[in-house]
């Protein structure tokens, strides 16, 4: 028996006895004498989460569903434009999820999600359920959005928003931009994954093209007028990049239509016939959760900010770029984040007790050179039922003008935090290492 | 006699048996400390140029974080992200990391 059908047999196992304790009277309370907690997904939201109940509640049963496709991460994906064989290192291998004491993880694909039985339905057949499911499955590319986008456009236009083979095929069709080429990228509106993560893109871009393809430009085109960090960004570009030109909606760069055929990218106001066209697409929570009505409508899932339960279904979470947590954005350390605070929020549940405040908090890191970082931070706390910023806890990395010469010192050591972060968060969510370390 | 035992029979064939009352949430300490773990690495050990928390001694954690809270612009240049978080700690807990993470005098 190899090791997957091993841990499948074993998770099956843990839920069987998990819901025979269901069905059994206990004077602890009704839901039985141990409980289970059950997770889609084993991204940052979904791993964290697992951890963070094995080491507070080591009883509970904690069983994670996840695809069987290899997972890359996206942070630190960037970084595989300039050296594609970094990309190795971003690969999570799970090893520690079969040791002992570790949540169980069953590698397969998930055909429905049932909310009014916290039970997911895999393509097998087989039916989990716990006492609890949470919902940490990431996003979904919403690519009929954009007129144009079929196969032949998914074909030209790399989108590397999912970390893997799409961001090596992104660095290969880079290379192959000649010098005085076009390159393109057109960037969704909010909410997306990752909300600095095209800015970085766009910064590591430019200076790899300043580097190789001197007389090359790289075009944004946005389909909004404001982004994050966007003054430290667009004087990191003002000092470092002339290569590189950005164009808000209100300068009418907003996309209407793309060609897989002819290489086409049109604007509101313009046409263009890019030697490389990076299409980030719109953005939505997976079909999965759509289709069991977890969405509401809206494309991505509400939540209440105490535990991240769905308001439309009882014991059901959402955790991670899926859930509506604004002002949370969407980031591995918002979704690591999330994953603790619904951990506690889960045990007192379970247990029967209040909930206690959410500990919730953000962290991105942002390179704007190889050896150049910024950084944002953000701070929430749950007020009058909603989740808001922290003024007091919320900034971001002072300016080029604020720094006069440090800006050199500064920046570089944003750039060795950036490092020293991913390797202590894919460590304390995944429990195993990073290349840094 | 026969239906009280059962429950207790069947406890005894589970593997993971244990009471549910037994479950309590994580203390506000620990739960800061998870968060702080984010960047700062498992039980904070830190890697690369993110410092390691645990290791260093209570007072000087408390002192820094105090450092932070005090005078935050002069944190601006090299230490705005953890000036940012400690500006929202209380005493209670701020003192209480420093200790869950330092070593004693």
């Amino acid at each position: 028996m190899n090791r997957r059908r091993f841990l499948t047999h074993a998770g099956a196992a843990l839920l069987g006895a998990s819901s025979l304790s269901v069905a059994l009277p206990s004077a602890a309370s009704s839901r039985g004498p141990h409980a289970s907690v059950l997770i889609l997904g084993a991204g940052f939201a979904g791993a964290s989460l697992a951890w963070a109940l094995k080491r507070w509640a080591p009883s509970l049963a904690v069983t994670v569903v996840a695809a069987p496709e290899r997972y890359w991460t996206c942070p630190f994906s960037n970084t595989a434009l300039l050296k594609p064989a970094d990309l190795k290192a971003l690969e999570v291998r799970y090893d520690a999820f079969s040791e002992a004491g570790a949540p169980t993880l069953i590698r397969a694909r998930v055909r429905a999600v049932e909310p009014e039985h916290r039970a997911l339905v895999l393509e097998d057949g087989r039916r989990l359920t716990g006492d609890k499911l949470v919902l940490a499955p990431g996003i979904e590319l919403a690519t009929e959005a954009i007129d144009g986008y079929d196969d032949a456009a998914a074909a030209r236009f790399p989108h590397a928003w999912e970390a893997g083979p799409e961001s090596l095929r992104l660095a290969k069709q880079l290379r192959a931009v000649p010098d005085g080429g076009l390159v393109v990228m057109t960037i969704p509106p909010n909410p997306y994954r990752c909300p600095p993560g095209p800015y970085e893109r766009a910064s590591l871009m430019a200076w790899w093209l300043q580097q190789h393809r001197p007389r090359a430009k790289l075009l944004l085109l946005d389909g909004k007028d404001r982004f994050t960090k966007d003054a430290l960004f667009k004087a990191a570009w003002a000092a470092r990049y002339p290569n590189l030109e950005w164009q808000g909606l209100s300068d009418g760069a907003g996309l209407r239509r793309v060609d897989g055929k002819t290489g086409l990218i049109e604007t509101d106001f313009d046409r263009f016939s890019p030697d490389l066209a990076n299409v980030i697409p719109p953005q939505r929570a997976p079909a999965l959760l759509r289709r069991a009505g977890l969405d509401g409508g809206q494309g991505w899932c509400p939540i209440e900010p105490t535990g991240f339960e769905s308001p439309l279904a009882k014991d059901v979470h959402i955790l991670g770029d899926a859930a509506i947590a604004n002002p949370m954005p969407k980031s591995a350390f918002a979704a690591n984040s999330q994953g603790k605070a619904c951990a506690a929020a889960l045990i007192a549940d379970l247990a029967g007790v209040p909930r206690p405040d959410p500990v919730l908090l953000n962290t991105c890191y942002s390179l704007v050179a190889p050896d150049a970082g910024i950084a944002v931070v953000g701070s929430y706390a749950v007020q009058g039922g909603r989740l808001e910023s922290l003024a007091a806890g919320s900034g971001l990395s002072p300016s080029r003008s604020a720094l006069g010469e440090s800006v050199t010192a500064v920046r570089g050591a944003e750039a060795a935090h950036a490092r020293g972060w991913y390797d202590s968060i894919r460590a304390d969510a995944f429990r195993e290492g990073g290349p840094h370390s | 006699m026969a239906r009280r035992c059962l429950p207790w029979l069947a406890l005894a064939s589970l593997p993971l048996a244990a009471p549910l009352s037994a479950l309590e949430p994580p203390s506000t300490v620990a739960r800061w400390a998870a968060a702080c773990n984010g960047c700062h690495g498992p039980e904070g050990l830190g890697s690369g140029a993110m410092p390691a928390l645990r290791g260093q001694s209570a007072d000087a954690l408390a002192a820094k974080l105090l450092q932070w809270q005090n005078d935050p612009e002069a944190a601006a240049a090299t230490g705005h992200v953890m000036a940012r978080f400690a500006a929202i700690l209380d005493q209670e807990t701020l003192q209480a990391l420093a200790k869950h993470y330092g070593t004693a005098p």
